[in-house]
């Protein structure tokens, strides 16, 4: 099912693109609710992009698979920056955006949609955008975070901040358990494509 | 013609009040940050959601004063959350205006129709696609594969398989049949599009946003020694 | 106003679906046609053709010509389509763009740039013809399947498009509200507008249809005047894949035998369908072991309401549930029941058809035979290995219905499983409802279509 040539957006393509965003964003919600409750807030920080990518996972490797041209990853990065601006998360907007045009430059090249290991990087950058929309505006301002933080709460509660949010460890587990979610994910997305979707010709 | 304040004007208000978050280093600051984002829900008749996000703030910080240290990593989530409080309010505008007022703005600012079009979809369609993993979940019931709530931990695969793959059929069906349907309502023109709403900015809403805006500064600028 | 001259079409390879075979007419401007013919003849490819969905949305090749109003559909662009064609699809859910009434009639006109005053005037006229100006400010999910059909119509209408297409518009509504819409199709073909409609229940459209053409195996077998259909006996209309009002009656007694079972006593139950439908209360029947039967009633009655409370899925507000004639929670009645949906894609979850009928089982011998068992009795051997998905609506419902069979469920309770079936299909199904029966199971069948109402041998309980 390879297709070459055209890079041309049908409405098809657009539409495909909107409903599968709006499944994996109420996923994601989903996932963070839960974990919230069922983990500890800062388990879930670490914890929920990586289920999310495996829940998820499955929908971008369809959604890509059948729109397969570029602008993909920076379109469902954009997108859901949009869905969570509309709920007053300015800061994951502006992550998300950024993270789907990088995202979407690893992907330029023929047919990259189509290639598993290509989409793992592509999702990747979609779903470490969550986790960084916390660290990132912690490690550009954290002189400010600190000191606001440090007039409300106790040393105790500012150490775990930094631990979480703010530190190399920190960020590297999020990261970590998130990649360990999206290649799961991205394979279990393939496995359904070849076994269901391809096979049913939907 | 009903009036929504433009979306640009709500998103530039949102916009000056997350950077405004982030240079603040004082509690008086974000509680006056508060205190402006609830003036500006009561400005634009949002009496509900005013009360609402009042309460829901100082039960925050009701917990940060009364239990500083009780809470542990839950603490680093109030005081993270009671941060965003002020953005999350003047959020609730927005995503309360008509799908059709905000691709309106977006053709104002000339946003590529494809993403007018995904804004359109997505406003509309995620009640509907909360609405399918409901009849998802209840097929599954209905046929008896996952009959305890425990099941789902006892069969994880067969549960992951029973809910995204009709999640994933009915997702591209949806896909099918909504470009269907969107091939006659001339969704993909782009040329000229309005709205049965206006969204023309009024004195009321300059004067909010103008006011909203010199507040914002006065508490980054005086407030920094308080 | 169409004009088809010699089009023959074949799906790409994504599509599953039959082709046309060189097909040539024409439909007068203000005429109102319907389009039949049995599953799988070709009349949705027709259809699709003719509003230019095929091959845009639909890949296929194509030759001939297709002219819209004078126009060629290829050249039509997107505003052109808008103005020159409304069309109403069978799924109110996936062609609604806005969450209430008034956006979605004004959708069309804002797209295209008309001015507010402009379309809030056009919607207003609209609303008053249709009879929806009551409804103009309630949310799209809380109104029944008959008014979504209306709105529908409406969003349609904006524009005052010269044609308006209905694919298997009466599919999930009620005889109240088939009558409905054809009062409303004769309002707008009194305005000048060309109808063309797809469907099953054919007979309905006899006070507005002026031409029928029915379709088989991609080409046009028959074509009648509105006077040359109503001669249509029932035999001829069944040998063209057609219902008729007369199909389906059998002369046997509608009898329950004496010696029947309860399997499910309801006694006094009470329950409310949504926030705007009204309480049913003091409910009270039986259902028995080894008969089938008919739950009907108007679109918004609550049939599925209590379908699912009596399978466990829901709960009553009042009143008690007996099995076998003893309490049984609402858990666990939905251990030994099935309920089988309307549409069948929220209840396939396996590549094959095979392994559907055995999912959840532990894969034994006695269970491997009776899964091939079924699938003999439900025609599916040949399908054994295709993926459900695949499948086309009414090959899905046998799938569904023979999981039932291979399942040990005592009741076993089915929503429309009929909904835009053929008069070949609906009777297929019906035969393999009572199959399900008559392993000493209860079957309860929740249906508005009176041909299956004629086919069953059943109790009928309506709401």
């Amino acid at each position: 099912m390879l297709k070459t040539g055209t890079n041309k957006w049908t409405l098809k393509d657009v539409i495909t693109l909107a409903i599968f965003t709006v499944i994996i964003f109420v996923l994601l919600m989903i996932v963070m609710v839960l974990s919230n409750i069922l983990l500890t807030p800062v388990g879930a920080y670490f914890a929920s992009p990586g289920i999310s990518a495996l829940l998820a996972g499955p929908f971008y490797m369809v959604m890509a698979n059948k729109i397969s041209k570029r602008g993909v990853v920076f379109l469902i990065c954009t997108i859901t920056g949009l869905l969570f601006l509309a709920i007053g998360q300015v800061y994951t907007f502006v992550i998300y955006f950024i993270f789907g045009v990088i995202g979407e430059l690893c992907m330029l090249g023929q047919d990259a949609y189509l290639k598993l290991f290509r989409n793992m990087v592509g999702f990747l950058f979609y779903m470490v955008a969550l986790s960084a929309a916390a660290f990132i505006p912690m490690i550009l301002f954290r002189e400010q975070f600190l000191a606001w933080y440090s007039t409300v709460g106790t040393e105790e509660v500012i150490s775990t901040l930094i631990q979480v949010y703010g530190s190399p460890s920190g960020i590297l587990i999020t990261i970590a358990l998130t990649g360990a979610g999206t290649i799961l994910g991205c394979m279990i997305g393939q496995r359904i494509l070849n076994r269901h979707v391809k096979k049913a010709r939907i | 013609m009903k009036h929504f304040q433009d979306p640009r004007l709500t998103l530039g208000g949102l916009f000056l009040t997350a950077i405004s978050i982030l240079f603040i280093n004082t509690s008086i600051q974000i509680h006056l940050l508060m205190g402006i984002s609830v003036l500006y829900l009561l400005s634009l008749n949002k009496f509900r959601e005013a009360i609402v996000y009042t309460s829901i703030y100082i039960l925050l910080w009701g917990l940060i004063y009364v239990f500083p240290s009780r809470f542990g990593d839950v603490g680093v989530v109030i005081m993270v959350t009671s941060k965003m409080m002020p953005m999350v309010a003047i959020g609730t505008v927005f995503i309360s205006t008509p799908a059709d007022a905000i691709m309106l703005a977006g053709h104002k600012i000339r946003l590529p129709q494809a993403i007018i079009i995904a804004i359109c979809i997505l406003l509309r369609f995620s009640s509907v696609i909360r609405q399918e993993m409901h009849r998802i979940a209840q097929g599954i019931r209905a046929r008896g594969l996952l009959p305890h709530w425990y099941s789902v931990i006892l069969h994880p695969a067969r549960s992951y398989d029973c809910f995204v793959l009709p999640l994933i059929i009915r997702g591209l069906r949806l896909s099918t049949e909504l470009t269907c349907a969107a091939q006659f309502r001339g969704i993909e023109n782009s040329t000229s599009r309005t709205c049965i709403y206006s969204i023309a900015v009024t004195a009321k809403d300059l004067i909010r946003t103008v006011l909203h805006g010199i507040a914002c500064v006065a508490v980054l600028w005086f407030g920094r020694n308080l | 106003m169409i004009k088809l001259e010699n089009v023959i079409f074949q799906y790409g390879q994504e599509t599953e679906g039959s082709g046309i075979h060189n097909i040539s007419f024409h439909l007068p401007p203000g005429s109102c046609t319907v389009l039949c013919g049995s599953s799988g003849c070709g009349k949705t490819t027709l259809l699709r053709l003719i509003s230019g969905l095929a091959p845009s949305v639909y890949p296929g090749e194509l030759s001939g010509n297709i002219f819209i109003g004078g126009k060629s559909i290829f050249d039509m662009t997107s505003s052109d389509k808008a103005t020159m064609i409304g069309m109403v699809f069978q799924d109110p859910r996936s062609q609604f763009f806005m969450p209430n009434v008034l956006n979605e009639i004004a959708f069309s006109g804002e797209n295209l740039g008309l001015s507010p005053d402009n379309i809030l005037s056009k919607v207003k006229t609209l609303t008053a013809q249709l009879g929806l100006s009551e409804l103009i400010d309630r949310d799209l999910d809380s109104l029944s399947s008959g008014q979504k059909q209306k709105v529908a119509i409406a969003s349609a209408m904006l524009l005052k498009p010269p044609l308006l297409i209905l694919d298997e518009p009466t599919a999930n509504l009620d005889s109240t509200g088939t009558k409905t819409l054809i009062e409303l199709l004769h309002k707008i073909k009194q305005d000048g507008t060309t109808i063309l409609i797809s469907e099953h229940r054919v007979h309905e459209f006899l006070p507005i249809a002026d031409n029928f053409v029915c379709l088989k195996n991609g080409s046009i077998a028959a074509k009648w005047t509105q006077s040359e259909f109503l001669q249509l006996d029932c035999q001829k209309a069944e040998s063209f894949g057609l219902r008729h009002p007369e199909s389906g009656f059998i002369d046997s007694q509608k009898n329950i035998s004496a010696a029947a079972k309860d399997l499910l006593t309801i006694k006094e139950i009470s329950f409310r369908y949504s926030k705007y439908a009204p309480v049913i209360e003091q409910l009270n029947f039986s259902l028995h072991r080894g008969c089938v039967t008919l739950i009907t009633g108007d679109n918004g009655a609550g049939k599925t309401t209590l379908g699912k409370i009596l399978c466990g899925l829901l709960r009553q507000k009042n009143g008690d549930i007996l099995w076998n004639s003893e309490a049984l929670s609402a858990k666990c009645r939905r251990l030994k029941s099935y309920f089988v949906m309307q549409d069948a894609d929220y209840q396939l979850y396996t590549e094959s058809v095979g392994n559907e009928l055995v999912l959840g089982r532990t894969l034994t011998n006695q269970i491997r035979e009776r899964a091939y068992a079924a699938m003999e009795l439900f025609d599916l051997t040949k399908y054994k290995d295709r993926h459900p998905a695949s499948l086309s609506g009414g090959e899905k419902q046998r799938v569904t219905l023979a999981a039932a069979y291979c399942s040990e469920a005592e009741l076993i309770i089915l929503d429309e499983p009929t909904s835009g079936l053929d008069v070949v299909n609906a009777k297929r199904v019906a035969e393999f409802i009572q199959l399900l029966a008559h392993e000493d199971r209860s079957v309860a069948v929740i249906t508005h279509d009176d041909l299956l109402l004629r086919l069953i041998e059943g109790r009928v309980i309506k709401l």
